[in-house]
């Protein structure tokens, strides 16, 4: 059932940035971000970069914040300003207590271990080619309950 | 007692009952997918069972179409079937048994095919996925505690 689907932990946040670069290079439709936006990982230029360039990429972003949202607007200008320029393609939402993802296409996924917020969560599991569609769309049903209930951030 | 009139009689019940099974399942299918699989907290788990891995797989849009076309073959094999009593064509009839056999024949393919694939998966990689994703982060700070 899951013949090419492949695994990789990571708990090296040098290995795990890598990964979720790689991971936001591959996306061509869509992706779906869940989490604590972290501002030492999420201001690194690469990662920065990465986002950007995704964001002219890709056709839709949802980002969906972990905690207190007002707080990431100055940590994290870049982003909210991005998602100005992007009106409509960059929907951003904030919520409380669920599993900080990276859903790539509904192909890739980035799943992370709970861990305290304003931490950088350490233990991360980057799944790649989920091509029979069930696990996907397990993960993405999940993902979507979390943003229908979330509060839109302007 | 096996005149033309019989079995294109026969053709036309085995066709009524063959569209109604199998469109029905293509309809109500994923439906029942979404409501036993999906919705559930404890749902990449209930992979690890055989009978919702098929469910999951029989659920897939190309096992709907599949299902789809072979209920839409059904549908024209009644048609032929009501076709001769107007026209007597015996062609016609020999067409259509023709069709319900290729009919026979596919839906066996594919059940076979939908049970054989549904049988492997990955156990590690689904155990790590259940590990990393079934749970909240309040719920595993109270463990960890």
């Amino acid at each position: 059932m899951f013949e090419s689907m492949k695994t990789e932990e990571t708990v090296e946040p040098t290995d795990t940035k890598t990964k979720i670069l790689r991971l936001l290079n591959k996306a061509n439709d869509y992706i779906w971000m869940s989490t604590g936006l972290n501002k030492d990982f999420y201001n690194d230029i690469e990662v920065k970069n990465a986002m950007l360039a995704s964001f002219d990429k890709v056709k839709q972003i949802r980002i969906l914040i972990d905690g207190d949202a007002q707080s990431k607007k100055k940590e994290l200008s870049w982003l909210f300003e991005s998602a100005k320029v992007h009106k409509g393609k960059i929907q951003i939402k904030q919520t409380e207590d669920i599993l900080h993802w990276i859903i790539s296409d509904g192909k890739h996924f980035r799943l992370e271990k709970p861990h305290e917020l304003g931490t950088i969560g350490m233990n991360n599991l980057f799944v790649c080619d989920v091509e029979p569609p069930a696990i996907s769309e397990i993960l993405m049903a999940k993902f979507n309950s979390w943003w229908i209930v979330a509060k839109t951030v302007d | 007692m096996n005149s033309p009139e019989t079995i294109a009689s026969v053709l036309i019940s085995f066709s009524t009952i063959g569209f109604v099974v199998l469109f029905g399942t293509a309809t109500f299918l994923p439906m029942v997918y979404e409501l036993t699989i999906l919705r559930k907290e404890e749902s990449v788990q209930l992979l690890r069972r055989y009978p919702y891995r098929l469910i999951s797989r029989l659920g897939e849009n190309l096992s709907i179409i599949a299902l789809m076309g072979i209920s839409l073959l059904f549908v024209i094999v009644g048609l032929l079937g009501l076709i001769y009593f107007i026209t007597n064509s015996e062609n016609l009839l020999l067409f259509a048994i023709y069709l319900s056999v290729f009919i026979v024949v596919s839906l066996l393919i594919y059940i076979i095919i939908i049970i054989v694939i549904a049988l492997p998966y990955k156990e590690h990689e689904v155990n790590q996925i259940i590990d990393y994703s079934s749970i909240g982060r309040k719920n595993h700070l109270k463990t960890k505690k």
